[in-house]
């Protein structure tokens, strides 16, 4: 029998019947898609390991609660949305601003001695330095942004622009009517166009 | 003059009813004729024009932006953090938690290969039962739907084999918990685990993924 060619949905009956490749083959589905999100909330590599990594152990205890009314992937985030903002609200209690190493993506990039920074999360198989510089510093950039935004707002615009998901999806994911998602859409849009009016091109 | 009001009321009005929309008109969601109507809008509205410029710009920079990964020591962190957790809450008891705490993180233990040895795990099984024996003779668990140890069958997998034996002894822990021969079944089948070391060093996901072939 080979996992990769099972549903969601076996996989997790699977889960719930203490079969650990079913575990691991769903971990290995969407840890990257939940790590990028994760990342994309909270702004740093430490912490979005940190919060994907609870998102699965919090799948793993509650697998007996899961019903396949919603699907796999919006459960995922949803922990995971839930987690972030978990996590924001502890994080603010001790210190004030987004969290520390958002700001130090202001310096230039790779003359910092941080060896743990974007190199390690972001694959990139091209050589040319400026392509990649470039690249770094938009990204940098967009989460700067992102960082700006409400907390609402960023989740909808985030799971839509980055992570792909349809409004319907989003709605489940954040419990809020088709509406919401979509006046949170536009105001994130509006508000992401300012922030990064210098890296558009019209 | 009396035109001209009436096509800025007429835009005004189309820019009320299609702002909302436009969005929806970025994302491709609209249907033809709610597209076609948006795009002659367009063509007369330069504030609409602007946003949806932006709209799209914004989108675009969004869904170009670099996609993070996790780590490769991500799947064996995990695998030491679930192993680490408390057991699944619910209805059940403390101690029915802790029962299963203890031996779920045993089963995970040998899926997930920590650097628990069968031996250890045993003496720690057996603690539990006694413990559970000794101070909850009155222990019961309404939710016991086990099939006998006796019906297992030879193939059936080890976890599956160690949930059976647990369900028994529950079963029969209200009784006389020294004619409980599910006990010593486990104690065995889990002596009887093969230990492979070699599984249990820093499982990367390529790791990960082998065994998951092996497993299944
Ligand atoms: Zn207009």
């Amino acid at each position: 029998m080979i996992c990769l060619s099972l549903s969601d949905t076996s996989l997790i009956e699977r889960c719930q019947r203490n079969d650990v490749a079913a575990f691991n083959e769903i971990v290995g589905r969407y840890k990257n898609k939940i790590y990028n999100y994760v990342y994309r909330m909270v702004g740093n590599s430490e912490d979005a390991d940190d919060l994907t990594q609870e998102v699965f152990v919090k799948m793993y205890l509650a697998l007996d609660t899961f019903r396949n009314h919603s699907s796999l992937s919006t459960w995922l985030y949803r922990i995971a949305g839930n987690l972030c903002i978990d996590s924001h609200r502890k994080r603010s209690r001790r210190e004030t601003g987004f969290g520390g190493t958002i700001s130090s993506l202001d310096e230039p990039i790779g003359g910092d001695g941080n060896d743990d920074g974007p190199s390690r999360d972001i694959p990139d198989n091209t050589f040319e330095p400026a392509k990649v510089v470039a690249r770094y510093e938009m990204d940098a950039h967009i989460q700067i942004a992102l960082a700006k935004l409400p907390e609402k707002m960023r989740t909808v615009v985030i799971l839509h622009d980055i992570e792909g998901l349809q409004y319907e999806e989003i709605a489940e994911v954040v419990s809020c009517p088709l509406g919401t998602v979509k006046s949170r859409l536009f105001n994130a849009r509006t508000a992401l166009r300012q922030h990064l009016s210098a890296y558009m091109e019209c | 003059m009396k035109s001209e009001q009436h096509n800025n009321q007429k835009l005004k009005n189309d820019c009320r009813r299609f702002s909302p929309q436009l969005n929806d008109y970025v994302d491709g969601r609209l249907t033809s004729d709610n597209t076609w109507q948006i795009k002659d809008h367009l063509v007369v509205c330069n504030a609409c024009l602007q946003k949806v410029n932006n709209f799209t710009s914004v989108m675009r920079l969004l869904n170009d932006a670099p996609k993070h990964e996790t780590a490769p020591s991500f799947m064996s962190a995990l695998e030491a953090r679930i192993a680490s957790s408390p057991a699944k809450t619910s209805t059940q008891s403390r101690i029915d938690r802790l029962f299963n705490g203890i031996l779920r993180g045993m089963l995970e233990e040998r899926g997930f290969g920590l650097r628990f040895t069968a031996p250890f795990a045993a003496a720690a099984a057996c603690a539990v039962f006694a413990c559970i024996v000794l101070v909850h003779p009155l222990y019961t668990s309404t939710s016991v739907t086990s099939s006998s140890v006796s019906s297992m069958q030879s193939d059936m997998p080890d976890s599956a084999v160690l949930q059976t034996c647990i369900n028994q002894h529950r079963s029969e822990t209200t009784s006389d918990p020294l004619a409980d021969t599910s006990a010593q079944l486990l104690s065995t089948s889990v002596d009887s685990l093969p230990y492979d070391a070699s599984k249990n060093k820093n499982l990367s996901d390529d790791d990960a993924a082998v065994l998951l072939d092996e497993e299944m």
